[in-house]
């Protein structure tokens, strides 16, 4: 195992750039109180690979 | 041998004996060093290629052929666990996974007597989409060296159009079987999500990532198939899925040209594609996508969450060892909440409704499968329709919408621009339905071959 060395100020600002605009769509998207995510539960994949 | 043959060219060469796998191989071997400033491999074993072809030949001699392609060289990208061969995801940060394991689909092929040729570039870790960072060097383009291939198995594309091998194998969770093939002109196939088996494929995604074929014709693509499909206890997403079985298609296809703010594309790929639609226009149709920002940063959210979680352990013991910028991405996913993450799955729920409605009856949704054509190494922007984009994001611009809904794409090549620089088409079919998704591509297909130049 070896020391990770800090992030330089290139990778820095691709990470906050990243997340900028990850969150920034994110909050352009209207979703609602009763939506629900997208599982990945075996049984909801078992009824996709069915239809 | 012509450099360039299909799978089927190449099956009826050694049905009829014109060829041998033995001499098959041989050719491959050749051309693979004829064209080695593609740089399209990081490991090639000669004697483990030619051992491969004679045990198919004595097979052949003895009646006891296995398959169609018993015999026939399909190259695999890095990503692909291989028995013989080490699998190094084309990164410093090795992969921690078992060596002298087999991927399911190679398993599947080796069984099929199919010649396992050789490991082919890629992408770090298939993080990107340009396969410009990877441990062995950049890949160059068959059709020009001093454009990149697109990512992330570019590699493959690159060894397939270039006719070093019929075939190879890729894996997609923004685009990277898709886009690359597109690049570099030839047809690359991502099946619907829990259909193939991603058991040995290292994942950046798992509920992104799917296995795939590249090769010269989409009755090579159909060829490979039932060499991935079907139910594989070592990968649960594939409980139940059924096996490949071939469909026809009659009668003339009903299309959905997706546009929008978002899906624009240079005017050279536009009219391309629609002087293509026109030649197959009777029934299509445009639909509108709206707020594609929040879809895509759905996919990204999901994607680098899950990229981070299966790399934690590498990143707390060789951080140092991945690139700076694949490094840069691993580090974001970590940023990321799980609320965040749920609402992405949310917004996803609602794009995989949303597709759904926009195909409606149709038999397929249709885009170009990259905006621009493949760009010039070192240019690190894309200019097209008022936007200006990373050549990264031009790159994933269309296909990671089939990668969100997890639906069956396929891309083909419909002609190149005025530098002979090809250009792909993207057909996008209805979960689950796959083989539908190839017959109509046969059917269009006749109608690309007249406009290919």
């Amino acid at each position: 195992m070896t020391d990770s060395k800090p992030l330089n100020d290139d990778q820095k600002m691709r990470v906050e750039a990243t997340l900028k605009r990850i969150r920034s769509g994110l909050k352009a998207a209207a979703t609602f109180q009763f939506d629900e995510p997208v599982h990945v539960f075996i049984g909801e994949v078992k009824y996709r690979a069915k239809r | 041998m012509q450099k360039g043959d299909t799978l089927m060219e190449q099956c009826v060469a050694l049905e009829n004996g014109s060829m041998s796998a033995y001499s098959l191989a041989k050719h491959s071997i050749k051309f693979a060093s004829d064209y080695s400033r593609l740089n399209a491999f990081v490991s090639l074993d000669e004697e483990y290629i030619l051992q491969q072809a004679k045990a198919a030949d004595e097979r052949r001699s003895n009646n006891g052929v296995l398959s169609k392609i018993d015999g026939l060289c399909i190259a695999v990208k890095d990503n692909y666990l291989t028995e013989f061969y080490p699998t190094t995801a084309c990164s410093h940060a090795r992969p921690l996974e078992p060596t002298g394991v087999d991927a399911t689909v190679i398993e599947n092929l080796k069984k099929a007597g199919a010649v396992i040729f050789a490991k082919t570039n890629m992408h770090e870790w298939a993080f990107g989409a340009t396969n410009t960072t990877s441990s062995i060097g950049v890949t160059n383009n068959p059709h020009n060296l001093s454009h990149i291939t697109g990512g992330s198995s570019g590699g493959s594309a690159a060894a397939v159009a270039a006719g070093i091998v019929p075939a190879a194998l890729g894996s997609d969770t923004g685009g990277s079987v898709r886009i690359p093939a597109s690049a570099c002109g030839i047809y690359g196939f991502k099946p619907s999500y829990g259909r193939a088996s991603r058991f040995g494929v290292l994942p950046l995604s798992w509920s992104l990532d799917a296995p795939g074929p590249m090769a010269n014709s989409i009755e090579d693509i159909e060829l490979l198939l039932p060499y991935f499909f079907g139910e594989d206890k070592r990968d649960k997403s594939t409980l139940n899925a059924k096996k490949y079985q071939s469909h026809n298609f009659v009668g003339e296809p009903k299309l959905v040209n997706l546009i929008g703010e978002g899906l624009e594309r240079s005017s050279e790929v536009n009219s391309r594609v629609l002087e293509f639609l026109e030649l197959v226009s009777a029934n299509v149709s445009e639909k509108k996508l709206p707020n594609i920002s929040s879809y895509f940063a759905a996919w990204e959210t999901i994607l680098h969450c899950e990229a981070s979680s299966y790399h934690s352990k590498l990143l707390s013991t060789q951080a140092n060892d991945f690139s700076e910028v694949t490094r840069a991405h691993l580090e974001a996913g970590k940023d990321l909440t799980a609320v965040e993450l749920l609402k992405a799955q949310k917004i996803r729920n609602q794009f995989i409704t949303l597709m759904d409605q926009k195909l409606g009856d149709a038999d397929c949704l249709v885009l170009p499968t990259l905006p621009v054509t493949a760009p010039i190494h070192g240019v690190d922007w894309q200019e097209f329709e008022n936007r200006k984009v990373t050549t990264q994001d031009s790159m994933t611009w269309f296909c990671w919408l089939g990668n969100l809904a997890g639906l069956p794409c396929l891309t083909m090549p419909i002609g190149s621009d005025r530098n002979g620089l090809p250009i792909g088409m993207m057909l996008m079919g209805r979960f689950g339905e796959d083989e539908k998704l190839i017959a109509v591509a046969k059917q269009l297909d006749k109608f690309a071959k007249k406009v290919r130049k």
